[in-house]
Order: structure tokens, then C-alpha cells, then sequence
């Protein structure tokens, strides 16, 4: 009965347009949300021997560093110093950073003369990276002193090159990851004055790095006991970024002229772009349910006003603050609740619509998702409905005092 | 129950009117033991006297109590408390719900406490003639009809204080008689003082008189 005097001046336009606005608010900031979280793992390359996040980087080298490369021996090559890579690690952006290990020593590669590749010479390098970057496949990807055989991991691109490129063109054979993987070589390493023979056998292809990778252990060993330096500086090294697509780190990579895969960086840069689309998104929706708020307050306040005879009446009977508020805020947390509903329907018919056109790209499992979008829109909701109940309750009691 | 008044002064009385007056800087105590006429001419502040008491007015010097505690110091939880079960009141301004039928009006009262039974509130709408009129919405019926319903509501509680604020202005002198037993007999009942404003200071010689 309460109700029946509370209702009076109720204005269902007002409250439809209220409706409306905070519908498409929602629907929008739960859309931006649900696609981007959808996409993201597209742009995260996650077939890799890396981890998503790692972005590999080296100094360019220009011109005039040939020059005087060819001019004089002696002339330093473009190299990370120690006070280059505190630097890196100190930036906001960087998590860690590893270095790639370079060999100091004089590498050959050969097969035996009976085998497939019969008679193959080559003079080499090897690079490492502290094992716990590789997240290699291969087992037994370790090296101790006394071993005679060494694993090597070998550039996707190499092989291509060779299949593509040279087999093609010589007439040999061409050969698959597994068989290039059969094929035993022999690896003579010099320096000091002394050599040693190795074995190796390539164990992985790896998409993204492009050296040939040999274990950490290995390669600190060479240069400790055949190289001339036993701690060479690293031309390349990895960046184990935050977040690869922020353009701090991007701004950083360019001030100070370095390096980095190209392809990698425009990954990150469409992550980037998208991440700045989808913001913007985001902040129209906010706009968009600020103003829905914003109406929805006024209408109250008027609603309340409207009343305010017949609440000051009621207070006068002895209902109380608590009960006169209840009517008002049970109809606000049902009109949220059915706006909260209501706006699923046509987030789940956007989603649909992009999602079916991922599937055509291959990529599929978006189910779990729409629960994580879900909750942050039903947690926003709720903030909302709080901050609308607490304004009833202080409106009407202005009014009660006011007698 | 008991409410004390200690040199109140509420500002809208000229001084002229205070000086005249038992009740405004003086110290007066209400018990609820006894009935109380309070009478005065018009706009000598016999409803600012009520609504003082009964929490609508804060715009007075000195202080009102109930039972020693300062009504300044009673917050809105409180009143609304006060106002279930301690005073019961027809002001002057009835605040009757207009969109709402006479049995809806006593009915939201009532059923605050469920003080009173249904043959009860009949038996009083029968007493004081608005039988058949039940359903008729508030604002559809004359003053003198509302005033009866605003009777009959007051009554639907428990009290220790009846507050009536010129509560029969528009009723005869029979329906007058009828409403004022009524009221009496309820208040005896719950052992509760009353408090009658009216312009004629005859209208019952049991009761205690000051003059606003």
C-alpha cells in the first residue's frame, strides 16, 4: 500500500530512456571488453619457442660501422654494454632482460663421408640463451663438460632456404624437419692453440630466433677453455617486456636506434592500435552509462520530489526511513537487473557475429569468456545500484527533516 | 510519558504574544497522567505548540523533552519509533492521503501495529457516521468526513500521548461529543495523557488549561 502512494508521478518515458541509455552503455563496454579479451590471444603468439612476451633486440648497424669494420680490426663492434642493459633493466616497461651468449672461439661443421649430406663442410657460430628461455620440446636440452654431443636448434628460415632456395636450384634432395633432424655432423671447435671434436644433431626448428642455438652450458665452457674472451659481450638480447605492445617500450627501442623483428613489432603495434580502439570504445560506453547515470539521477530526484508530500505524511505516521526508501530502491535494483539481462541479448549477438568469423580463422574456445565479461559488467551494475540506493536514502531523508 | 517544555521560545511568535502566553519561556511539564487544554485565538501558535512536540518544528529556542532527553538529541530513527508508539496525533492539516480510500487511509496506519482489529476500526466508522463511504477516496469526501478519518487513524496505535490539533473545527456538535468519548475512551484505555488545542477555551472543564 505504501507503494500505491509512493508510485504517484511515476513517468515511464523517463524511466525507458533511462532504460535505453544504460542498456547501450552496457552493452557496449561489455562488447569492447568481450572482443578484446576474444582477440588477444590471436595477436599472442603462442606456438613459439618464446613466451609471448619476450622481444628480441640488437643494435643496428649501419654504414659506417662496415667501414671502419673493414678499415680497422680492431674497431669495436655494436655491442651491449653493462651499462646499456642496466639501463634497459631499469625501464618501467621491462620485467627482465637476458642476454644472448656469443662463441669467442672458432667453430666447423662437417659430416662424415658416408652418410646423407656426404662430404658437407662449413665453418660456424653458436649463440646461447640461459636455458629457461627455451621452451623447447626437446627434453634433453643440457650440456655438460665430457659430453660429446651438443643439441642445436636451427631457424625455421634456414631450412626453408634450403629447400626452397638451394636444394631447388643444386638438385638435391629436399628434407623435412624430422630428417634434417636424423642427420649426425661432426663440430670441431679451435682456439688457444687446441681444438676438440663434438657431435651434434639438429633437435628443433625454432620460428623466431634466428641463430643457431646451442645450450648455455656449452657455450661458457668454449669460451672459458678455447676462447679469447671468456665473457664476450652480447649483440643481441632479450626483453622480457610487461607488456609487449606498450608504446613506452617501442619509443625506447627507437630513441636509442636499436633493433628489433619486424614482424614482431608490428604484432605488437596492431595489439597496440587495438588496445587504443577498444579504449576508446570503452570510454564511450562509460560516457554513454555516465549520462544514462546521470539521467536516471535527475529522474529520481524529481520522483522524489514529486513525492515529497506524501513521503513526509508517511514519516508523520511513523513509517520510517528504511521503509519508505524500500519501495524506491527494490524498483531501482529491478530495473537494473532486467537492464543487466536485457543488454546479454545483444552483447551475445555481437559476440556471435565476430566470433564466427574467427572460427573461419582457425581460431575457436570462446565460451569461457563471456563469464569473465559478464562479471566486471554485473560488478559495475551493482556499484551503480549502490551509489543510486545510498542517493535515495539521503534524498529522503532531506525531506523528512525538512518538516 | 512525560514532556517538559523549559523557556521555549519557537521563532515565528512575536514578543508581544510570549509575554501573554503559559507556555512559551516558561517551564511547563505534560504528564501523561493527565489531559490537557490548550487554547488560544488563531496565529498565536497553538499548531507551531503541537508540531513542536510532535518533531515538525526545530525553529525554537530552549528545550523540549520527553522524559528528560531533549527532542534535539532524537534522531529521525528515533521519531519514526516515537511516532509508531509513543504519540498519536491529528493535525490540524489532517495529511490524509487524497489518492487513497478512507479504509486505505486507516488501513496504513493501522497496519504499522495491527493495533486495531478489522470489526474494531468498523465499529468506529460506524460510531462516527462515514459507513458507506469506505471506498471513497480521501480527497472525494468533505473536511469535516476527513477530520473523522484523520480521528479514526490517530486511534489506530498505541500512545502515551494523544496530540489533537484542532481536531473537531468541522464537526458538529453531536459528531464533536461522539469523537471526543471515543478519543477518551482510548486514551484511558492505553493510560495516556491528551492534548487538545482548540479556540474555545469552554470546550471541556475536566481538562487543564494555559493559554498560548
Amino acid at each position: 500500500m505504501i507503494w500505491k502512494v509512493l508510485r504517484n508521478n511515476i513517468k515511464p518515458g523517463q524511466l525507458a530512456g533511462t532504460f535505453l541509455g544504460i542498456m547501450l552503455g552496457l552493452t557496449i563496454l561489455m562488447g569492447a571488453l568481450s572482443f578484446y579479451l576474444d582477440v588477444k590471444p590471436i595477436f599472442d603468439d603462442k606456438e613459439s619457442f618464446w613466451k609471448d612476451e619476450y622481444i628480441i633486440i640488437n643494435k643496428k648497424i649501419e654504414l659506417t660501422d662496415t667501414y671502419q669494420q673493414i678499415n680497422d680490426e680492431n674497431t669495436e663492434k655494436p655491442l651491449f654494454s653493462k651499462e646499456e642493459i642496466e639501463d634497459l633493466k631499469k625501464q618501467p616497461f621491462v620485467k627482465d632482460v637476458a642476454q644472448f651468449s656469443n662463441c669467442s672461439f672458432m667453430i666447423s661443421a662437417s659430416t662424415s663421408n658416408d652418410g646423407p649430406l656426404a662430404g658437407f663442410y662449413t665453418d660456424l657460430f653458436f649463440e646461447a640463451v640461459p636455458d629457461e628461455y627455451v621452451d623447447v620440446n626437446y627434453k634433453d636440452w643440457k650440456w655438460k663438460e665430457n659430453d660429446e654431443f651438443v643439441p642445436a636448434i636451427l631457424p625455421k628460415t634456414y631450412l626453408n632456404l634450403y629447400n626452397f632456395g638451394f636444394a631447388q636450384s643444386q638438385n638435391l634432395p629436399q628434407v623435412s624437419e624430422e630428417g634434417a633432424g636424423l642427420v649426425k655432423f661432426n663440430i670441431v671447435i679451435q682456439g688457444k692453440g687446441k681444438r676438440q671434436k663434438f657431435e651434434t644433431r639438429i633437435v628443433g626448428f625454432s620460428e623466431r630466433i634466428n641463430t643457431i642455438l646451442v645450450p648455455k652450458s656449452f657455450v661458457d665452457w668454449g669460451n672459458e677453455n678455447y676462447g679469447e674472451d671468456p665473457n664476450p659481450r652480447p649483440g643481441r638480447i632479450i626483453i622480457i617486456a610487461k607488456d609487449p605492445s606498450s608504446p613506452e617500450l617501442f619509443k625506447y627501442i627507437e630513441d636509442h636506434n636499436y633493433d628489433l623483428n619486424k614482424s614482431e613489432l608490428s604484432n605488437s603495434k596492431a595489439l597496440a592500435f587495438l588496445k587504443i580502439i577498444i579504449t576508446i570504445v570503452l570510454i564511450i560506453g562509460l560516457i554513454i552509462i555516465a549520462l544514462a547515470f546521470s539521467l536516471m539521477i535527475i529522474s529520481i530526484q524529481l520522483l522524489l520530489h514529486r513525492n515529497n508530500e506524501n513521503i513526509s505524511k508517511l514519516n508523520i505516521l511513523g513509517y520510517s526511513l528504511k521503509e519508505i526508501s524500500k519501495p524506491y530502491q527494490i524498483l531501482v535494483i529491478i530495473l537494473f537487473l532486467i537492464t543487466f539481462l536485457t543488454s546479454l541479448i545483444p552483447l551475445s549477438i555481437f559476440r556471435n557475429f565476430y566470433s564466427s568469423n574467427l572460427v573461419l580463422l582457425g581460431y575457436e574456445n570462446f565460451n569461457k569468456i563471456l563469464l569473465s565479461v559478464m562479471s566486471p559488467g554485473f560488478v559495475f551494475i551493482i556499484i551503480i545500484v549502490l551509489l543510486l540506493i545510498i542517493m535515495i536514502r539521503n534524498s529522503i531523508r532531506r525531506i523528512i527533516s525538512k518538516n | 510519558m512525560e514532556i517538559k517544555f523549559s523557556k521555549v521560545i519557537p521563532a515565528p511568535i512575536p514578543e508581544k504574544d510570549i509575554k501573554q502566553s503559559e507556555i512559551w519561556s516558561r517551564d511547563i511539564t505534560f504528564n501523561s497522567t493527565s489531559k490537557y487544554l490548550i487554547y488560544a485565538d488563531s496565529g498565536k501558535g497553538k499548531t507551531t505548540f503541537v508540531n513542536i512536540i510532535f518533531g515538525l518544528r526545530k525553529d525554537f529556542e530552549g528545550r523540549v523533552s520527553f522524559d528528560g532527553k531533549a527532542i534535539s538529541e532524537i534522531n529521525l530513527n528515533e521519531f519514526s519509533e516515537i511516532h509508531q508508539n509513543r504519540l498519536s496525533i491529528v493535525p490540524q492539516g489532517l495529511f490524509l492521503f487524497h489518492e487513497l480510500t478512507m479504509i486505505e487511509n486507516i488501513t496504513i496506519k493501522n497496519k504499522l501495529q495491527n493495533h486495531l482489529t478489522q470489526s474494531q476500526i468498523d465499529n468506529m466508522i460506524d460510531k462516527l457516521g462515514l459507513k458507506g463511504f469506505e471506498n471513497r477516496k480521501a480527497g472525494k469526501m468533505s473536511f469535516g468526513q476527513r477530520q473523522r478519518v484523520a480521528i479514526i487513524r490517530a486511534l489506530c496505535q498505541r500512545f502515551e500521548f494523544i496530540l489533537l490539533d484542532e481536531a473537531f473545527s468541522h464537526l458538529d456538535s453531536n459528531n464533536t461529543k461522539i469523537a471526543w468519548e471515543l478519543i477518551k475512551e482510548e486514551a484511558d484505555k492505553q493510560n495516556a495523557g491528551i492534548i487538545i488545542t482548540s479556540l474555545d477555551q469552554e470546550f471541556d472543564k475536566d481538562l487543564i488549561k494555559y493559554r498560548v
